[in-house]
C-alpha cells in the first residue's frame, strides 16, 4: 500500500511538472521556475515522508508550545 | 503594477471577506464561546460587533494609503527590502498554515459527522485540488461563485432556522450576565480570532475596481457577520442550553439537524452541508490566494501561478499533518489560536501602519481625496 | 471552443484527457456507501440493566420485505407475517452492544430510522447518563429522538407489546404518543431536551412512561373502564398486551426516583405549560358531572427569596370551552352558571398541581424546575445552596398557586338538552 501511495505522489508530482514546467522555460522566467521547483520540492518531501511515516514535526504543537507561557496566564487549562 | 489582473467590485470584496469568516467561525464559535461564557455567549458576539468594527478602521485605511500595492510591496516601502521580504513569507505562511487548517476542520468534519469510514487524506486531496483550480483561474471567478453562493448560504441558513422558533426555550438564555469579565475577555479573543482573518482583505484592496467604496466596507462585513451568528448563538443556547452546546462538537450542525416542519420537512442538515463544502472552499481558495500571492510579491515573480499546483501538494500534506486528532484541533482552537491569530492578525496591519504614519509614506484617503 | 483547444499545448490536452478519464472514477464509489439490502433499520432501541455492570440492549428491526408483504395481504385475514424482529444482546455497553448485534445478524445497524430509546426501570434507577453517552457521539442520531421510561424491563415492551392496529410498534408508540399529547396524558421528551436538563442547574428531567398494559382495560385515564369492541377476539391471544405511555417517570441528578401518578403527571403538565386540550372532569350542581376542555396560555413561576425561605408564586392561565354538561340545571350561557364551572375547574387543576410539587418535595427531585428559577433569578445564592437543593430546601419551599380559568365557548351547543313537559 505504502507503495502504491508513493506511486500516486510521483504520478501527481510528474503531472503538476507536465503541466507547468513547458510554459517556464523561457529565460526571462528562471525566476518563476526556481521557485516552481522549490515549492514542488517541498511538498513531495513533506508527502513522501507522511507517507513513509518518518516522524514529521507538527507545527501546531510547535505554535502551541511557543505561545504556551500566554496561554496559561488567559486560559488557564479546564 | 499588480500581479492580478482581476478587478472585484466592492460587493464582492464584502462577500468574499464575510464568507471566509463565516464559514469556519459558524462551525466552531458557538461551542467555544459557550465554553467561556455561558449562556451569555450573545454578549460576546456584542461586544465583539463594535470591537471588530474598530479593528476594520486601521486595515482599510491602511490598504487605501497605498493604492495599487499589496502589503508586500508597501511592507518593503516600510521596512526596506530585505524586512518586506521577510514580512511576505511570514504573512504567506501564516495564510498557508490558516488555510491547511481550514481544510483539515471542514475533513474532520466530514469524517466524523457523515463518512465515518472514507480516509481523511481523500477529503483533503480532492478538496484542495478543487480550491487549487480556483485559484489557478483567478480572483476574479471564485469571487463571482462566493458573490452568488453566499447569500444564498445565509438565506437558506436563516430561512431555516425559523422553523425553529417554536420549539426554543429562552428561559435558558437565563441567568443574564453573571459571567466575570474576564470570561468574556475569554470568548471574545476567541471570537476576534476568527474575525481578524479578514485581514486578507489588505490584499483585495489593491484589486478593487473603486477603491474609494473600501471604507465602508468594515461596517457591512461587521454587521453581515455578526446578526446571523448572534442568532445561531442565542438558537443554540435556547435549544440545547449552553453545558451542552460546549459539549457538543458542531452545534450549529445539530441545530439544523433539529429542524422538522409538520414531520416531512427534515433532514436539512445535508443542505448545510453542501453549503459548508462550497463557502469553506471559497475560504480556503481565497486564503490559498493571498498566500501564493504573498509568495509570488516576495521572490519578485511575475506572476503567482507556476506556484499554485506545487503549493497544492504541500496544502494537502500539511492539512493531514496539521493537528494529530480531533482533541488537539479543539484544543488549539480554544487555546493558542485566539492568541496565535491575534498576535498576526493585530500585530502586521498595527506594525505597518503606525510605521507609515510614523515615517509619512503614502498618503491617507482623505488627503488625497482633497487633492 | 475549437480555436480553444487547437491553442492547448499538447500537454494540457493530454491533462485534460487524463482528467475526463480520472473523475467518473471518483464518482463511482466511495468507502462509505451503504447498500439499502445490508441495513437492518433499527426502529426502537431497548437498554435495561442486566447483572451488576453490564446491560441488555434490546434492538427492534423493521424488515422491509416483509412490511410490503403484510401490506398486500393484510386484509386477507390470515395472520399476517410479523414485519419486525427484536434482537437482545447482552454487553458491557450499548456500543458494545452494537458491535455484538453487527455479529449477530449480517447486516449493519441503522440507527437513522430510530423513533425512540427506551430505558429498563432497573438501568434507569442506576443511572440513565452512561447509557445514553453512545448515542450522543453517533452522528446518525438526532438529538428529536425520543426517550422513555419502561416499567418494568424494556425487553419486555419490545418483545410482547401487540403493535395493532399498526403493524410496527414504532408507529404505534409514535401515533398513541402523538395522540396522548393532544389530550394532555402524556408529553414527549427529546434526546437532546433530557440532555439539556440533566446539564442546567436546579432542574431534573422527566420521561414519559411506557408499560405493558392487559388488552381489556383499555382505558388510560384511570376514572372509568372502557371495552374494546374485539373482547372476544383477544381473551383467546390472553398474552399479547398493549403498549400504554402514560404518566412519567422522574429522575433525580440523573437517576430514575419515582414515577408519577395520573394526577401528579397532569400537574407537571400544567406547569410546563405544554397542555393541548386536555379533559377535566369536574363536579357540576347536583351529584352530576361537567367536562372541560382547555389549554393552558400562560404559566409564571416566580420565586420569592425571604429570610425564612423560597416561596414560589405559581400563576397558570387556562382557557378552554365546555365539552359537556350532565345537568339540565346547569346552562353555561348563563354568566354564574359559567363562572361556577371556571371555578370548579381552577380547584381540580389546583389539585393536580398541588400533587405535582407534594411529589416532587417528597421524592427530593426537581421535575418542576423551582430551583432553576431561582438560578435565574439570583445565581450567585444558587452557587451557596445549589449543592443542597434538593435534599435541604426543596422539601421546606411554599407554594402560592393560583390558577385562572377562563372558558371562551360552549361548544356547539348553547344551553343544555331541556326536556319539555
Amino acid at each position: 500500500m505504502i507503495y502504491f501511495n508513493l506511486l500516486l505522489i510521483i504520478v501527481i508530482g510528474g503531472a503538476v511538472s507536465l503541466f507547468e514546467v513547458p510554459g517556464l522555460l523561457q529565460p526571462e522566467k528562471r525566476g518563476e521556475l526556481i521557485a516552481f521547483s522549490c515549492f514542488l520540492l517541498i511538498g513531495m518531501a513533506l508527502a513522501v515522508a507522511m507517507t513513509l511515516r518518518l516522524p514529521v514535526p507538527n507545527p501546531t504543537s510547535g505554535i502551541e508550545f511557543v505561545f504556551n507561557p500566554v496561554t496559561k496566564l488567559i486560559f488557564p487549562g479546564r | 503594477m499588480s500581479l492580478e489582473r482581476g478587478m472585484i467590485s466592492s460587493r464582492q470584496v464584502m462577500f468574499l471577506v464575510t464568507n471566509m469568516i463565516f464559514a469556519t467561525e459558524i462551525q466552531f464559535v458557538p461551542a467555544l464561546l459557550t465554553m467561556y461564557a455561558g449562556q451569555d455567549a450573545w454578549v460576546v458576539v456584542l461586544i465583539v460587533t463594535i470591537v471588530g468594527f474598530l479593528f476594520g478602521v486601521p486595515i482599510i485605511s491602511l490598504g487605501l494609503r497605498f493604492p495599487g500595492k499589496t502589503p508586500v510591496e508597501y511592507g518593503m516601502d516600510l521596512l526596506g527590502k530585505w524586512g518586506g521580504r521577510a514580512l511576505g513569507i511570514f504573512l504567506g505562511l501564516f495564510f498557508f498554515y490558516v488555510a491547511a487548517v481550514a481544510v483539515r476542520e471542514l475533513a474532520d468534519h466530514l469524517v466524523i459527522a457523515v463518512m465515518p469510514q472514507t480516509p481523511l487524506v481523500v477529503f483533503i486531496a480532492l478538496y484542495v485540488f478543487a480550491i487549487a483550480y480556483g485559484v489557478y483561474l483567478g480572483l476574479e471567478v471564485f469571487a463571482r461563485v462566493s458573490e452568488i453562493l453566499y447569500p444564498v448560504f445565509l438565506g437558506t441558513l436563516m430561512l431555516g432556522t425559523i422553523f425553529l422558533i417554536p420549539s426554543l426555550n429562552l428561559n435558558l438564555l437565563k441567568p443574564v450576565l453573571t459571567h466575570s469579565p474576564l470570561e468574556l475577555l475569554r470568548g471574545s479573543l476567541t471570537l476576534l480570532a476568527f474575525y481578524g482573518e479578514g485581514l486578507a482583505i489588505l490584499f483585495l484592496i489593491p484589486c478593487m475596481r473603486r477603491p474609494e467604496q473600501a471604507p465602508g466596507l468594515n461596517m457591512k462585513i461587521t454587521l453581515l457577520l455578526n446578526i446571523p451568528l448572534l442568532v445561531m448563538v442565542v438558537m443554540e443556547v435556547a435549544m440545547f442550553g449552553a453545558m451542552e452546546t460546549s459539549r457538543i462538537l458542531f452545534p450549529s450542525f445539530e441545530l439544523v439537524k433539529m429542524i422538522s416542519v409538520a414531520g416531512f420537512f427534515e433532514r436539512m442538515e445535508s443542505f448545510l452541508l453542501a453549503f459548508w463544502v462550497t463557502t469553506v472552499c471559497l475560504k480556503v481558495a481565497l486564503l490559498y490566494y493571498t498566500a501564493m500571492i504573498s509568495f509570488a510579491r516576495s521572490l519578485n515573480l511575475r506572476d503567482y501561478r507556476p506556484l499554485v499546483w506545487p503549493g497544492a501538494v504541500s496544502l494537502t500534506a500539511l492539512a493531514v499533518l496539521v493537528f494529530s486528532d480531533v482533541t488537539q484541533a479543539r484544543e488549539f482552537l480554544a487555546r493558542s489560536w485566539p492568541l496565535f491569530g491575534l498576535s498576526v492578525e493585530g500585530g502586521v496591519p498595527i506594525l505597518l501602519y503606525s510605521l507609515a504614519l510614523l515615517r509619512k509614506k503614502g498618503v491617507s484617503w482623505r488627503g488625497r481625496q482633497k487633492k | 471552443m475549437k480555436r480553444a483547444l487547437k491553442s492547448m499545448s499538447v500537454v494540457k490536452r493530454l491533462c485534460l484527457v487524463l482528467a475526463i478519464i480520472l473523475l467518473p472514477n471518483i464518482c463511482a464509489g466511495c468507502w462509505d456507501r451503504v447498500e439499502l439490502e445490508q441495513l437492518a433499520y433499527v426502529t426502537v432501541v431497548g437498554i435495561d440493566r442486566d447483572g451488576p455492570d453490564g446491560v441488555l440492549v434490546t434492538f427492534q428491526c423493521v424488515i422491509p420485505r416483509m412490511l410490503a408483504r403484510g401490506q398486500s395481504g393484510g386484509g386477507g385475514g390470515a395472520a399476517p407475517v410479523k414485519p419486525y424482529t427484536n434482537y437482545s444482546v447482552k454487553a458491557r455497553n450499548v456500543s458494545d452492544a452494537v458491535r455484538l448485534f453487527e455479529i449477530k445478524q449480517p447486516h449493519k445497524a441503522l440507527f437513522k430510522t430510530s423513533t425512540v430509546i427506551i430505558i429498563g426501570e432497573d438501568l434507569a434507577r442506576k443511572g440513565v447518563i452512561p447509557s445514553l453517552d453512545f448515542f450522543t457521539r453517533k452522528p446518525a442520531l438526532r438529538r428529536s429522538v425520543w426517550v422513555m421510561v419502561a416499567e418494568g424491563k424494556a425487553a419486555d415492551i419490545l418483545l410482547k407489546g401487540d403493535p395493532s392496529p399498526e403493524i410496527i410498534p414504532a408507529n404505534n408508540i409514535r401515533t398513541a404518543f402523538q395522540r396522548r399529547q393532544d389530550v394532555t396524558l402524556t408529553s414527549s421528551v427529546d434526546f437532546g431536551q433530557l440532555l439539556s436538563k440533566l446539564e442546567r442547574p436546579g432542574v431534573d428531567p422527566f420521561m414519559p412512561e411506557i408499560k405493558l398494559a392487559p388488552k381489556l382495560s383499555g382505558g388510560t385515564a384511570g376514572q372509568g373502564e372502557t371495552s374494546t369492541q374485539d373482547q372476544q377476539k383477544d381473551v383467546k391471544e390472553g398474552e399479547k398486551q398493549v403498549l400504554e405511555i402514560v404518566d412519567f417517570g422522574v429522575l433525580k441528578l440523573g437517576k430514575l426516583v419515582s414515577f408519577l401518578d395520573i394526577t401528579e403527571s397532569r400537574g407537571l403538565l400544567w406547569l410546563q405549560g405544554k397542555t393541548n386540550s386536555g379533559t377535566i372532569t369536574v363536579p357540576a350542581r347536583g351529584a352530576s358531572w361537567a367536562s372541560l376542555l382547555v389549554s393552558s396560555k400562560r404559566v409564571k413561576i416566580t420565586p420569592v427569596i425571604s429570610q425564612d425561605g423560597f416561596l414560589f408564586n405559581i400563576d397558570i392561565r387556562i382557557e378552554g370551552y365546555v365539552s359537556s354538561v350532565q345537568n339540565e340545571a346547569v346552562d353555561p350561557t348563563k354568566p354564574e352558571d359559567l363562572g361556577r364551572l371556571e371555578e370548579e375547574g381552577e380547584k381540580a387543576i389546583l389539585q393536580d398541581v398541588m400533587a405535582a410539587v407534594k411529589k416532587s418535595q417528597e421524592v427530593r427531585s426537581d421535575f418542576l424546575g423551582l430551583g432553576e428559577k431561582i438560578y435565574e433569578t439570583d445565581p450567585d445564592l444558587w452557587k451557596e445552596i445549589g449543592e443542597a437543593w434538593r435534599d435541604e430546601w426543596l422539601p421546606n419551599v411554599q407554594v402560592d398557586i393560583s390558577v385562572n380559568c377562563k372558558l371562551k365557548r360552549t361548544g356547539l351547543a348553547a344551553g343544555p338538552v331541556q326536556p319539555i313537559p
